[in-house]
């Protein structure tokens, strides 16, 4: 313990080693401030949710007391369509998350190994989708799912995020197989292997970690997304994602914050285990979008 | 036909054609759309020429969210990019917290932005809302407000827990740019005399230029974007204090019924993305020494 701290008599530390013991403090400080503006809403949203509405209602949401139950759980999951949430959710997420980065791969892929002419263009276009705001889509696809019957199903986020994901899958994994030497494409070719199967056998599994990354940001976007949802299928709960969910819930349940809580924690699960089995593929995933290593 | 061109189409054709149809036709409708006086009613709709822009840059709901806009995406270039990069130049120096931290912080940059809006509105919520209940707690009642209900509040209280997520976006990838600088560079730079502060702005800043360009570029697309947490705190209220674009364009077109209209806001609001990412681009390779 005593060895740690500073030592006891500072006369004997230069004026950079105090100027240094000075900078740590400060950081230890900075550290703790930041630690606490992030655990308390955290810790607040979780507590709460293990709260009885009754408790909430008498002491407000924010008291330090309280027994903990996991009564708002269980009410939520019999009392709203959690579960039809949940399962909306994963439908619009896999298939859109599959297809975004399986249609990005294979762009980029023969972007960057076939080099067809035009190439460059198209991926300005196919990129450029990045910054397209997702009201400038929203005004004409209401229209053309509505003459389509789509509306009030889950079928236009899945088209939406599928095409709208091709943009940041295309970039990262034409990034990733021009780094890739065309030598080892010739040197499967020539050994009889046709185009498609050396990108099947030779070079998807080497871009594996690419495809993580891609998977990890696409999923979380997808999961957390609320427009889409909130334009196509507010009229009906039963076809509601989670997102839409906790909003229906809100308005169904005004003040019972204990059952808002449990919902928004259980909203938050997928992401947050996604987030902790792969953030290192996640960081990499961003940066591999802009920076060429 | 080359072989390799089949191979290309083979491969591109499907996902483009599927881009094409959700996301390049739609832009090209919604340019011809903002030409028009369309309304989602479905009466047949008239060519208008620059009508709806002429109406959007005099009408004072739209000039107001396009500074509410910039506002924002001015504020967000600025606050979570230097809180981050603060951050994470302190938790660099005290490595033995940046591991633990950087796997904490991926909670509040893994939840939704209606999540986040749900427990800021806890946070502000006049009777027990955590700030109110602060103040009180230490004697200062009569600074405590109706955060998101003032309209000289709404927008800062609104921005701040948007700052609150995007910081954590800012900071992790600062983290891993400023691991990528080789100490060496620093210590050499110490050795021929540079200061602290000397050190940071001639060696890690222009360093960090690539990751800054990232970082910003990634924060002006979500400042740009701003609907979800909008919708969830305040739908854009109060008196449409907090109304942002995108939050303008779903009113337009769903409360008003006016396709037009919503069209050329936006593309206003398209434009305006692009000149933004556009600046961004060429600053980021102005500064860069190796392409």
């Amino acid at each position: 313990m005593s060895t740690s701290a500073a030592p006891a008599t500072p006369a004997r530390l230069t004026p950079e080693g105090r100027a240094r013991a000075v900078r740590r403090r400060v950081g230890m400080v900075l550290i703790a401030l930041f630690v606490a503006a992030y655990l308390v809403p955290v810790a607040g949203v979780v507590s709460t949710s293990l709260k009885t509405n009754a408790e909430i209602a008498r002491r407000g949401i924010w008291a330090l007391t309280g027994e903990l139950t996991f009564a708002n759980y269980v009410d939520v999951w019999r009392t709203a369509n959690t579960g039809r949430y949940l399962i909306n959710s994963f439908h619009v997420a896999i298939p859109a998350v599959v297809v975004s980065i399986a249609g990005g791969t294979l762009i980029g892929y023969a972007l960057a190994k076939f080099r067809p002419r035009g190439g460059t263009l198209i991926q300005l276009v196919i990129v450029s989708g990045l910054f397209v705001p997702p009201q400038v889509l929203l005004v004409p696809l209401f229209t053309l799912f509505r003459d389509l019957d789509l509306l009030n199903t889950l079928w236009p986020m899945i088209l939406i995020h599928s095409a709208v994901g091709f943009s940041i899958c295309t970039l990262v994994m034409r990034n990733f197989f021009d780094q890739i030497p065309d030598s080892l494409r010739y040197a499967a070719l020539i050994d009889g292997a046709s185009e498609g199967q050396v990108f099947w056998r030779v070079m998807l599994p080497l871009a594996r970690p690419a495809l993580a990354a891609l998977a990890t940001l696409q999923f979380t976007f997808i999961w957390n997304d609320f427009l889409y949802p909130l334009v196509f299928t507010s009229a009906r709960d039963d076809v509601a994602t989670i997102m839409l969910g906790l909003l229906n819930v809100k308005g169904q349940f005004t003040v019972a914050y204990g059952t808002q809580a449990s919902l928004a924690v259980i909203a938050s699960i997928p992401t947050v285990v996604i987030f902790f089995v792969f953030q290192k593929h996640f960081v990499r995933g961003l940066l591999s979008g802009a920076l060429k290593e | 036909m080359k072989p390799t061109t089949r191979w290309a189409l083979l491969f591109m054709g499907p996902p483009i054609a599927l881009f094409a149809a959700i996301v390049v036709l739609p832009t090209a409708m919604a340019l011809r759309l903002s030409f028009t006086d369309a309304s989602l009613l479905g009466q047949s709709s008239e060519w208008i020429g620059l009508d709806n822009f002429t109406e959007a840059f005099t009408n004072d709901h739209v000039r107001k969210s396009i500074r509410i806009t910039l506002v924002w995406t001015l504020f967000g270039a600025v606050v979570p990019p230097a809180l981050g990069l603060t951050v994470a130049m302190v938790l660099q120096a005290n490595s033995r917290f940046a591991a633990i931290m950087k796997s904490a912080l991926f909670v509040p940059i893994s939840i939704s932005l209606v999540v986040v809006g749900q427990v800021w509105i806890w946070i502000y919520q006049p009777g027990d809302g955590l700030i109110n209940q602060l103040l009180g707690a230490v004697g200062l009642e009569s600074l405590q407000e109706a955060w998101l209900a003032n309209r000289s509040t709404a927008l800062y209280a609104v921005f701040i827990s948007w700052a609150w997520q995007q910081a954590v976006l800012a900071m992790i990838l600062y983290l891993a740019g400023l691991t990528s600088i080789p100490s060496e560079l620093v210590e050499a730079a110490r050795v021929d005399g540079a200061g602290q502060l000397q050190v940071f702005r001639r060696v890690i800043l222009p360093l960090l230029r690539p990751i800054t360009t990232v970082v910003l570029s990634l924060i002006a697309i979500n400042s740009l974007r701003n609907f979800d947490l909008v919708y969830a705190m305040t739908q854009g209220g109060p008196v449409r204090e907090t109304e942002t674009m995108p939050m303008l364009v779903w009113r337009i077109l769903f409360r008003q019924q006016e396709q037009g209209l919503a069209s050329a806001v936006s593309l206003i609001l398209f434009v305006m993305t692009l000149v933004v990412i556009g600046g961004l681009t060429w600053w980021g390779r102005r500064g860069s020494y190796v392409d």
